[in-house]
């Protein structure tokens, strides 16, 4: 099943998507065509958010970085981050070197504290895809990547929608890929993870409890390609869909 | 109103600690002086009105501060208008284990199980001082005037980058000399106008 949240007649409301994506199941039963919708990130409020920093070997050599760090990076972002599928991501007139990074998302489904990487993707309801930007010139060498980099408003697409994890059959199978107007610039697979998802799981629960909700989004494969204001980026991810943004000036 | 979204806190916000640090920020991994705020989050797991669970063995750093709770959407606010959107505060004890150096995020270091004792919610006050009892004796006490973005200039700053939602929590800064706790102490954290905030360290079962 594919579940997505929208706004609908003056409220926020999770759908089921049927019929070919093509529709929209309502709570009271009513159908929507999905292209009436209005999309909002498929996030519940107040969700912890882990993302990961150099998990894909091919995106860390391209960026100058060992093909594997000592320890994950991680880090964490708010709520104010994420927007919905169509919606738009302000770029900054002097981030000239932005740049979006197509992720796999995992999302928990239950509490997870010390969990083993064998029974960790029991602890993941779904998936979802989220385009992490980035803006390259507001790195600073503190807790990096900085929240100015990576806490910005509306600078994190998530969706267009969760997909059961019963419908994935291994998440560590999946095409991944960016398109910038019509372009494709971000290739790869999910299979070329440093740390998978199950991992992710189980080394974040070995010091945190992960609770319903929250998101672990799983980094992002080599392919650094610079946006401008007015550029339309999709991100894909095989099994998922197609995550579509707008840049506006900001 | 309650805490409904994202916890934030400012590391490096205390005027002794960059002055102790203040020749290391030109060495690697650093190369320069930090310039925006240095910002950490904290999961809604971390929140406790009761006990801070440490790993076996652990020691833990308890910086106490104070968690101001934002009542209005803060985006690109002004210093002089920056207070007018926090709707209350409460003492709170950031609990981290040990970091060796501020070059990488600290998330797993800084959301271990009750990691955040916040006390209740009061109107918004800042008091000049928060004082740190262990097992019932004086152990620490720091200054606001210790903070080198004060609480107006530090929202501005962070405001001027992110919007702080209504919900949102802003934890203002640590002091860079805050005590240690272990498994077995209580502490109780104290300012004037702020009610009290008491916790205390249980170690994790395994």
């Amino acid at each position: 099943m594919k579940r997505a949240r929208i706004a609908h007649r003056g409220r926020e409301i999770w759908v089921q998507v049927t019929g070919d994506d093509m529709r929209l199941l309502l709570p009271n039963g009513q159908e929507i065509a999905a292209q009436d919708a209005h999309w909002l990130a498929p996030v519940q409020p107040g969700a912890a958010c882990y993302a990961l920093g150099l998990n894909f070997a091919d995106h860390n050599r391209e960026l100058g970085f060992a093909p594997k760090q000592e320890k994950p990076l991680i880090f964490m972002k708010g709520g104010n981050c994420f927007v919905g599928h169509d919606g738009d991501t302000p770029r900054p007139a002097d981030g000239n070197q932005m740049h979006p990074e197509c992720e796999l998302v995992a999302i928990i489904g239950q509490p997870a504290r010390n969990v083993t990487q064998a029974e960790a993707l029991d602890y993941v309801s779904g998936y979802t895809i989220a385009n992490d930007y980035a803006i390259r010139e507001y790195l600073e060498n503190y807790y990096r990547p900085n929240a100015r980099v990576k806490n910005r408003d509306a600078t994190t697409p998530i969706g267009p929608w969760i997909v059961d994890s019963s419908d994935i059959a291994d998440p560590q199978a999946l095409a991944i890929s960016t398109e910038v107007n019509g372009v494709e610039v971000q290739h790869g697979s999910t299979a070329d993870m440093i740390m998978t998802a199950a991992e992710l799981v189980s080394y974040l629960s070995s010091s945190v409890t992960l609770m319903p909700g929250d998101m672990i989004l799983t980094g992002t494969p080599h392919g650094v390609h610079f946006c401008a204001a007015g550029d339309t980026v999709v991100s894909r991810i095989e099994g998922i869909g197609a995550l579509t943004n707008h840049l506006v000036p900001a | 109103m309650t805490i409904a979204g994202s916890i934030y806190g400012v590391i490096l916000n205390d005027v002794r600690e960059r002055e102790r640090l203040a020749s290391q920020f030109g060495q690697k991994p650093y190369a320069a002086p930090p310039q925006a705020p240095v910002v950490y989050m904290k999961a809604a797991s971390t929140l406790t009105r009761g006990a801070i669970i440490a790993p076996p063995g652990a020691v833990v750093d308890a910086a106490p501060t104070l968690a101001l709770l934002f009542a209005r959407d803060a985006t690109m606010v002004t210093a002089q208008n920056a207070v007018s959107h926090i709707g209350a505060v409460a003492l709170a004890l950031d609990i981290s284990l040990p970091q060796v150096d501020y070059y990488r995020p600290a998330v797993v270091q800084k959301n271990g199980d009750g990691f955040l004792p916040v006390g209740p919610f009061a109107p918004v006050t800042f008091p000049a001082t928060i004082r740190l009892q262990i097992d019932g004796e004086p152990e620490f006490q720091w200054s606001l005037d210790r903070l080198c973005r004060p609480i107006d200039q530090l929202i501005a700053d962070m405001s001027s980058f992110m919007t702080f939602r209504a919900g949102d929590i802003l934890l203002i800064g640590l002091p860079g000399d805050a005590p240690r706790l272990t498994a077995g102490q209580t502490v109780r954290v104290m300012a004037e106008g702020l009610p009290p905030l008491n916790s205390w360290v249980e170690e994790a079962q395994r």
